[in-house]
C-alpha cells in the first residue's frame, strides 16, 4: 500500500499541530481531565513501585553517575531511559491505570514516564509539564484512533504500539525540539514499537508502556542531536506495517479543538477493563446473597471481548489474575469488592474462590456493549438472582468523581508512602500554577531515611 | 501439534553444543566476527554513530563495556547499541542472502558486551555468536518471505532474538530463564523498512543488540516474558507473518547450521544490488570512459527495487539504496566502497548524469545473486555482461584474504597495523584466551600515547 497524496506529510503536519498547541493554555475541561489523568497515574505508579518486577528492573538498570532522575515511590534514582521504563512499568503493573475506551489505550503511563524523565532536567514549569503530559496523551490517542481497530485486531496491545510515539512527542516538546526534529523523533520511536498480546499476564506486558516511554525519550534525545527517522506514513512505515488501514483524519483533524484526552477514564478495579461491568454486577449481587456456599451456578453474559481477553479460568499468578473475569467475579461475589488485595496469590488458591471460579460460565452476547454485563447466579433449591449492569462504573457514562478518584489514589499511595496522599493530590491540583515539578516529585519521593537505606 | 519454538530455541541457545559444530561452522562464526569488528572501528566517526554515542553517553551511566573505535566505555546495553549502529551504518556488513538478515550487527556487539562483563574465553564468545546468529536466522527463515513483504526489517526484528540468545548464553541462563528472555524480546522485536535511507536503519541492529542484552539481564534476574512468545497466539510469528513455518525454526536444531550461508559484502551498499555492481564493473574493459555511455539497462530480481529504488539520492545514506547510483559508480570507478557512497559523491554532477541513464528491468526468473547488463555507447555499439553469482554470494564467497583486504580498506585508516591484530584475533577466535581482548584491539589509541604503527 502506497501512501495517498493526502496522507503525505501527515507526520510533519501532526508535529506542527502539536507545536502550535505548545505554550498555549489548555481549555478548562481538558486541563481538568489532564489533571485527573495525571493524579490517577501517579497513584498507580506509586502503588506499583514495590512490585517484584520493578525490583528486578532496578537491579538490572545501570547506575547513573550524575544523580539520575526520580522514579515515583522509589528511593533509587535512574538515568532518564531506565527511569521512564521503571515508572511506566510500575504505573501499568496493576492494570489499574487510565483507559481511553474506544482504543483501549492507557495513555497516562507512557506520558507520565516521559514527563518525569525529561521535565525536571529541562527546567519545565508546572504548566509546561502538565501541557506536555496532556499532549503526550493526546498524541498517543490520536495515533491510536487512526489505527483502530486494525492494529488491535492484528494482535497488538495498542498501548505499546502508540506509547513510544506519544512519549517522544512529550519529550520533544519539553526539550524544545522544532517540528523537523520532532518528526524525526516520532519516526525513530515508530520504528521500535512493541506490544504483542501474547505477553499478557507476564512482567514484560506490564512494561509495555514503560519501555515505550523509554524508547520515546531515547528517540527525542537522538533527534535533538540530529538523528533522522522515517515518517509514520511512509511506504513500509508505521501505519502501513502496524495497521494496514488507517484514517488520516483521526490523526490530525481538529487538533486542539477536539480532544481524545477528554474521553479518558479511570478504573475502579485493577485488571482488564472489559471485565469491569461483570465485576460491578458481582459486587451488586454480593449484597443480596446470604451465603456464597449456596451458589450452584454463575452465568456471566458479556461482550465477546471478555472471552477474547480475560477468560483465564484459573490464573496462575497475580499478574494473570488481572486478566481473569472468572476470578474477578468469584472474589467480587465473596468479598463485595475487587481491589489489589483480591488478586494476591493466596486468594488465587483460596478453596472458596476456586469453587466459585469453576462455576463461572462466560457467555458472549453479540448485542452487548463493552461496558455492559449481566450475572445470573443459581442458588441451592432452584432460586436465582440476576443483576444487569448497563454501564460499568468508571466508564464515560458513570465516571469516577474527583472524590472517588482521590480515594482510589489513597488506597494505592498509603501502603507505600504513608500520609502522602493529601500532598500528592494538592501538588497535582496546584501544578497549573507551579514553577516546577518539584511539588510532585517531593510528594512521590520516599523520606531521606528510606533513601539512605536503599 | 506445532513445536514449542521458544522453549526449543532457548534450550539450544544455552545448552552444550552437541554434536560439536563442524570446522566450517566455527570458521563461519569467526569470519562473522572478523568482518564485523573492523566495520565498527571504521564507522566510529560517522554522524549516526557519533550521535548515538553522545546521546547514550549523556545518560550518564557507569562505564563497563567498550565502544569500538573510540574506546569510550558505557553500560553493556549502550555499548552494544553504539557498536551495533556502527557495524551496520555503512551497509557493509554480513548478509544471510535467503532472508537478507545482517546477523553480525545485532549479535556480535551483544556478545562482546557480555564477554567483557563475564571475562569469558574466545571460544565461549564464538559459541555465543554462533547460537545467536543461528537463532536469528532460523526465526527469519520461518517468517520469510511474508514478514519482509509486510514491511518488517528482519535484521532488526530477528536480531532481537539473536542478541538475547548470545547474551543469555554468556550470562549462563538456564533454559527456562532463556525462554523468558526470548519472550521479553518477542514483544519488542520491531524495525520498519521505512527507515531505509535514514539513520534509524543502523539504529535498528543497535537497538536490537541493546534490547537483547537488557532482556538477558532481566531474565537472569527473574523477569518474566511469554515463554511461547514466538509461536503463541498473538505472538511474534502469528502477528508479523501470514504463514509462519514453525517447523523450519527448529528442524535439525544443533545439527545443521545456517551461519555457513552468511555472506560478506564486497560493496558498501544493500546486498541485492551487488550482482548489478559486478555486472557494471565487468563492463569497464569494454567501456573505459563512462561519459561514452548513452544508456544502460540492468535486469535484476524484483527484490532490488523493493529496497534499492531511490532514483536520485540526495546524500550518502540514500545512495546506498539506489541501484542506479550503484551501477553508475561501479562502471566509472570499478569500486563500491565507502568513498563511492559519501555525501559528496551522492550529488556529484557526473554521477547524477550517468545514473539518470540507468533503467532497471525486473525479472522474477533472475536469481537474487544474478544480473544482466546491457550498455549502449554514443557510437551505437552495445555491450552485454551476465553475472551468474555475485561476489560474496554463496556461489562465489569472499576468501579470508579478500575479507582481510576489505577490513584493511575500512579500518586501517584508523587502526593502522593493529587492524591485522584485530582481524587475526577474530579469525582465530576459538584460540583466544580472553574474548575481551577484541575490545582492546578494536580501540583506536591516540597517536603519541602508544605507537599506532608498531
Amino acid at each position: 500500500m502506497r501512501a495517498l497524496a493526502s496522507e503525505q506529510g501527515a507526520t510533519a503536519a501532526f508535529c506542527e499541530g502539536l507545536l502550535g498547541l505548545w505554550g498555549r493554555p489548555l481549555p478548562a475541561p481538558v486541563e481538568r481531565e489532564a489533571s485527573r489523568s495525571l493524579l490517577n497515574v501517579l497513584g498507580v505508579a506509586v502503588g506499583g513501585s514495590r512490585h517484584e518486577s520493578v525490583e528486578i528492573l532496578l537491579a538490572v538498570a545501570p547506575r547513573p553517575r550524575d544523580g539520575g532522575v526520580t522514579v515515583p515511590g522509589r528511593p533509587e534514582r535512574l538515568d532518564p531511559y531506565y527511569a521512564a521504563m521503571a515508572t511506566g512499568l510500575a504505573a501499568h503493573l496493576d492494570d489499574f491505570d487510565d483507559t481511553h475506551l474506544e482504543t483501549v489505550v492507557h495513555p497516562g503511563a507512557a506520558a507520565l514516564s516521559a514527563v518525569l524523565a525529561v521535565g525536571p532536567r529541562a527546567g519545565a514549569s508546572g504548566p509546561a509539564a502538565l501541557l506536555a503530559f496532556a499532549l503526550a496523551c493526546e498524541a498517543q490517542l490520536r495515533v491510536a484512533a487512526a489505527i483502530t481497530p486494525w492494529n488491535f485486531d492484528a494482535g497488538w496491545q495498542v498501548t505499546g504500539t502508540v506509547g513510544g510515539i506519544g512519549a517522544a512527542a512529550g519529550a520533544a516538546l519539553l526539550l524544545g525540539l522544532d517540528a523537523e526534529a520532532m518528526a524525526n523523533a516520532l519516526g525513530i520511536a515508530a520504528s521500535e514499537t512493541l506490544g504483542l498480546r501474547v505477553a499478557h499476564g507476564t512482567m514484560i506486558k506490564a512494561s509495555h508502556p514503560g519501555k515505550a516511554a523509554a524508547n520515546g525519550v531515547l528517540a527525542a534525545l537522538l533527534a535533538r542531536r540530529g538523528f533522522s527517522g522515517p515518517a509514520l506514513e511512509a511506504p513500509r512505515g508505521y501505519f502501513e506495517v502496524l495497521s494496514g488501514e488507517w484514517v488520516p483524519a483521526r490523526l490530525g483533524d481538529e487538533l486542539g479543538l477536539r480532544w481524545e484526552l477528554s474521553l479518558n477514564t479511570y478504573k475502579p478495579y485493577p485488571g482488564g477493563i472489559v471485565s469491569h461491568p461483570a465485576i460491578d454486577a458481582a459486587i451488586a449481587l454480593a449484597a443480596q446473597l446470604p451465603d456464597p456456599g449456596a451458589i450452584e451456578s454463575i452465568l456471566v453474559r458479556c461482550h465477546p471481548l471478555v472471552l477474547e481477553l480475560t477468560a483465564d479460568p484459573a490464573p496462575a499468578d497475580p499478574l494473570r489474575a488481572r486478566f481473569s473475569t472468572p476470578h474477578a467475579v468469584a472474589v467480587g461475589l465473596l468479598d463485595g469488592e475487587v481491589g489489589v488485595a483480591q488478586l494476591e496469590a493466596e486468594r488465587l488458591v483460596d478453596p472458596a474462590v476456586v469453587r466459585l471460579r469453576d462455576l463461572v460460565e462466560l457467555r458472549p452476547e453479540r448485542g452487548y456493549e463493552r461496558d455492559e454485563a449481566e450475572i445470573e447466579v443459581g442458588l441451592a433449591g432452584g432460586f436465582s438472582r440476576t443483576h444487569h449492569v448497563e454501564h460499568a462504573r468508571g466508564g464515560l457514562a458513570r465516571p469516577l468523581s474527583d472524590a472517588e478518584l482521590a480515594r482510589k489514589v489513597e488506597t494505592l499511595v498509603e501502603p507505600v508512602l504513608p500520609g502522602r496522599t493529601p500532598g500528592l493530590v494538592g501538588a497535582v491540583a496546584d501544578l497549573g500554577g507551579a514553577a516546577s515539578l518539584d511539588g510532585i516529585l517531593a510528594a512521590v519521593t520516599p523520606p531521606r531515611a528510606d533513601r539512605g537505606a536503599a | 501439534m506445532s513445536p514449542a519454538v521458544t522453549a526449543e530455541l532457548a534450550a539450544f541457545a544455552v545448552g552444550p553444543l552437541d554434536p560439536r559444530p563442524a570446522e566450517e561452522v566455527l570458521h563461519a562464526g569467526e569470519r562473522t566476527v572478523a568482518n564485523a569488528l573492523p566495520l565498527a572501528v571504521a564507522a566510529a566517526e560517522l554522524p549516526a554513530t557519533r550521535i548515538a554515542l553522545e546521546t547514550v553517553a549523556e545518560l550518564g551511566n557507569e562505564p563497563e563495556a567498550t565502544v569500538l573505535g573510540s574506546g569510550r566505555r558505557l553500560s553493556p546495553q549502550w555499548a552494544a547499541f553504539v557498536n551495533g549502529v556502527a557495524i551496520h551504518v555503512e551497509d557493509f556488513d554480513d548478509t544471510h542472502l535467503e532472508t537478507v538478515i545482517h546477523p553480525g550487527a545485532p549479535v556480535v556487539p551483544a556478545a562482546l558486551a557480555m564477554a567483557e562483563r563475564t571475562g569469558c574465553s574466545g571460544l565461549e564468545l564464538l559459541e555465543a555468536v554462533l547460537v545467536g546468529v543461528e537463532v536469528a536466522l532460523r526465526i527469519g527463515i520461518g517468517v520469510s518471505p511474508s514478514h519482509f513483504d509486510r514491511g518488517w526489517h528482519l535484521t532488526a526484528t530477528t536480531g532481537h532474538f539473536g542478541a538475547a540468545a548470545a547474551a543469555g548464553r554468556l550470562l549462563g541462563l538456564d533454559a527456562a530463564a532463556m525462554a523468558n528472555g526470548l519472550g521479553i524480546v518477542a514483544t519488542q522485536a520491531a524495525g520498519l523498512q521505512a527507515a531505509l535511507g535514514t539513520m534509524t536503519k543502523p539504529f535498528h541492529p543497535g537497538k536490537a543488540a541493546a534490547n537483547g542484552v537488557e532482556a538477558a539481564l532481566l531474565a537472569a534476574a527473574g523477569f518474566t516474558g511469554p515463554v511461547d512468545g514466538i509461536e503463541g497466539r498473538r505472538g511474534f510469528a502469528e502477528v508479523t507473518c501470514a504463514d509462519p513455518d514453525l517447523e523450519a525454526m527448529v528442524a535439525r536444531l544443533g545439527e545443521s547450521w545456517h551461519v555457513t550461508d552468511n555472506a560478506f559484502k564486497p560493496y558498501a551498499c544493500g546486498i541485492v544490488s551487488h550482482p548489478a555492481i559486478d555486472a557494471a564493473i565487468a563492463l569497464r574493459d569494454a567501456i573505459p570512459d563512462p561519459a561514452a555511455v548513452a544508456e544502460i539497462e540492468v535486469e535484476v530480481n524484483p527484490v532490488v527495487l523493493d529496497v534499492m529504488g531511490v532514483e536520485d539520492p540526495v546524500d550518502g545514506l540514500q545512495s546506498k539504496f539506489s541501484v542506479y547510483h550503484c551501477v553508475a559508480v561501479g562502471l566509472s570507478d570499478g569500486a563500491a566502497g565507502p568513498d563511492q557512497y559519501s555525501d559528496a559523491r551522492a550529488v556529484d554532477a557526473a554521477t547524477r548524469e550517468l545514473r539518470a541513464k540507468v533503467t532497471v528491468r525486473l525479472d522474477p526468473a533472475i536469481a537474487r545473486d544474478e544480473a544482466r547488463i546491457a550498455a549502449r555507447t554514443a557510437d551505437g555499439s552495445v555491450h552485454r555482461r551476465h553475472v551468474e553469482h555475485a561476489t560474496g554470494s554463496a556461489g562465489r564467497p569472499m576468501s579470508d584474504a579478500e575479507l582481510r583486504a576489505k577490513a584493511r580498506l575500512v579500518a586501517a585508516p584508523s587502526l593502522g597495523d593493529r587492524l591485522d591484530d584485530l582481524f587475526d584475533a577474530a579469525l582465530g577466535l576459538r584460540r583466544l584466551e580472553r574474548a575481551a581482548t577484541l575490545a582492546q584491539l578494536g580501540t583506536v589509541v591516540a597517536a603519541g600515547v602508544e605507537g599506532v604503527g608498531r
